[in-house]
């Protein structure tokens, strides 16, 4: 009786979401432009993605990657295109996750590890009802595909930046998400904590989960995804490292701002407005 | 005299007991709603909101001449349009938010003040405003409180991961598809309603305390947000009922003593968490070496 007043409960009240159609791309812009009053954030992109696709997004400060991550999220509207998730807008999608930047939230906020995570969970449970076993079951699969399940009772501000950021991850897989959109989470971390987040992408691929990172270590996209993305407010390039790390389009892309180093391929480039935003032209 | 006599003495006056359940209800929920006021850093806006609603009640009081019921309703009605008006105003405003509560709150104190000071013998009543009259709370507006106190706490209960997804990340909550700007609007009502069921208690100049004080000090001791309301509710009661006693044993006003006792928590829970963060680092220290 118990189930079946909350079965009820979680049907009738449910806001319904938008189904997926099968035959439709998981991820489709066309032609998506986005402008804050006179200035043009992002010009006339157009892209698809499959299942299972892990693209990394590179781009000079301000090339529009967290303003992309954000309309395919649906949390801004395009001023012009269209976004489609899987055949329907991406506005009534709880599949789309958006993991933010570290330095967004409030980290002294009285929260466990195991609350933020669950967080992921609560539009699947219905007006008025609390967590029940199988969310919780959710919850501790989630921190423990991130290793950190002997971390769920500490303090959210007692982790290292590398603990936060796997935190975030696990929270996008408890909400169930196929689709991630990672924001510059590897900024600021060491290189075995940027590696463990690696390494859980990599585990995520295999489970068909599709995703975005945008981030600034050229060599590092290059390095480790087999599609990259090339972004200054238009698309420059989607592909393999190879296709669109060439010296033109990084030229194109960072201008002045970046020096050509010797690497896998003939050469490389390193744009050299990494991470905190400092605009130095190149001596 | 033992300490029982102490204790159940000043509970054979009715009033006494009116009194120190209407401060224990008030209690509670601005603790609870304070906890949101405090995490989000809205102390300023809880002070200015509890502030502007005096012009309502002085209209109310001024119609009714001097009843003390329907001023519940004035208060009320003007706590929920005012809290509504700051929130649209910060939101597309061209000026900083604080700034605009800051206008807002003065103008409104001032205009209930001016409304209040046309009547001539105004200034016991104008103290009651201020200060609260929590002895003189009668039978009908104990229910009032009690009912209004527990429309609010359902609301933060029901609502209750609503509220902390947007608190937290809103960013999440727009994922999630979570109707934002909804709960934006009733969480400021919820703080509106505490204010105006709080108001007899302790007055608008120190509501502040009532919203924050205790809430702060819960943040203190907890790393867990429900752990954080619980404490705070806690916390905020026994204020209401130590306050009234001190009240009456050594006579001062209720709703400072209330306030102060409250200030007492936050003077303990603060160096209770000092000295466990020295200690820790010291111990910390020595494991090192």
């Amino acid at each position: 009786m118990k189930n079946l007043i909350k079965t009820f409960r979680k049907k009738s009240f449910s806001r319904r979401y938008a189904p997926h159609q099968l035959d439709a791309p998981l991820l489709a812009l066309e032609n998506v432009s986005v402008r804050y009053g006179t200035g043009t954030v992002l010009e006339n992109i157009s892209f698809d993605l499959s299942p299972g696709d892990g693209i990394a997004v590179v781009g000079p400060n301000g090339a529009g990657k967290t303003t992309l991550f954000q309309v395919i999220a649906g949390i801004i509207d395009p001023f012009e295109g269209v976004v489609q998730v899987s055949g329907h807008e991406p506005g009534g999608h709880t599949c789309i996750a958006y993991v933010p930047q570290r330095s967004q939230v409030d980290w002294t906020f009285p929260a466990t590890v195991a609350d933020v995570v669950m967080m992921g969970r609560i539009n699947k449970m219905g007006p008025f009802l609390w967590p029940q076993a199988d969310d919780w079951e959710i919850v501790r699969r989630s921190l423990k595909f991130v290793d950190l399940i002997d971390y769920s009772q500490r303090q959210i501000s007692e982790l290292s930046g590398g603990e936060q950021q796997r935190m975030f991850i696990a929270r996008a897989l408890a909400q169930e998400a196929e689709l991630m959109l990672l924001d510059e989470p590897l900024n600021g971390l060491d290189v075995p904590a940027q590696e463990s987040i690696l390494s859980i992408l990599d585990s995520l691929q295999k489970r068909e989960v599709t995703f975005m990172i945008s981030m600034h270590d050229l060599r590092l996209a290059a390095g480790q995804f087999n599609q990259v993305m090339l972004l200054n407010k238009e698309l420059l390039g989607l592909g393999s490292p190879e296709e669109v790390f060439t010296r033109e389009l990084l030229i194109k892309a960072y201008q002045g701002h970046l020096h050509f180093v010797e690497g896998e391929f003939d050469t490389l480039a390193v744009g050299d407005e990494c991470c905190e935003g400092d605009h130095h032209e190149p001596a | 005299m033992n300490l029982l006599e102490l204790i159940l003495n000043p509970l054979q006056y009715s009033f006494m007991v009116r009194g120190m359940s209407a401060a224990v209800l008030t209690g509670i929920v601005c603790a609870v709603v304070g906890v949101y006021v405090v995490i989000r850093g809205m102390a300023f806006f809880g002070d200015a909101l509890a502030h502007s609603i005096l012009p309502g009640v002085a209209v109310g009081y001024l119609i009714t001449g001097g009843a003390q019921e329907p001023l519940f309703w004035w208060g009320t009605g003007t706590a929920v349009i005012v809290s509504l008006a700051i929130g649209a105003v910060s939101r597309g405003a061209k000026i900083k938010e604080d700034t605009a509560i800051g206008i807002i709150f003065a103008g409104m104190f001032a205009l209930g003040i001016a409304i209040i000071s046309t009547v001539k013998s105004y200034t016991v009543d104008l103290t009651h405003f201020l200060f609260g009259d929590v002895l003189g709370v009668s039978g009908s507006q104990l229910i009032t409180i009690a009912a209004f106190s527990a429309v609010i706490l359902l609301l933060i209960i029901g609502f209750y991961k609503e509220f902390l997804v947007l608190t937290f990340d809103p960013t999440l909550a727009a994922t999630l598809r979570i109707p934002s700007r909804v709960f934006e609007y009733l969480q400021l009502v919820l703080i509106a309603l505490a204010i105006s069921v709080s108001f007899q208690a302790v007055g608008v100049a120190l509501m502040v305390a009532m919203l924050v004080t205790p809430a702060a000090s819960a943040y203190l001791l907890t790393k867990r947000l429900p752990v954080m309301m619980i404490l705070a509710a806690v916390i905020a009661s026994a204020s209401g009922v130590i306050g009234l006693y001190l009240s009456y044993y050594i006579n001062v006003a209720s709703g400072p003593a209330i306030v102060l006792m409250a200030t007492l928590f936050f003077i303990l829970a603060w160096t209770y968490k000092t000295l466990s963060g020295r200690i820790r680092q010291g111990r910390e220290v020595q494991e090192a070496h």
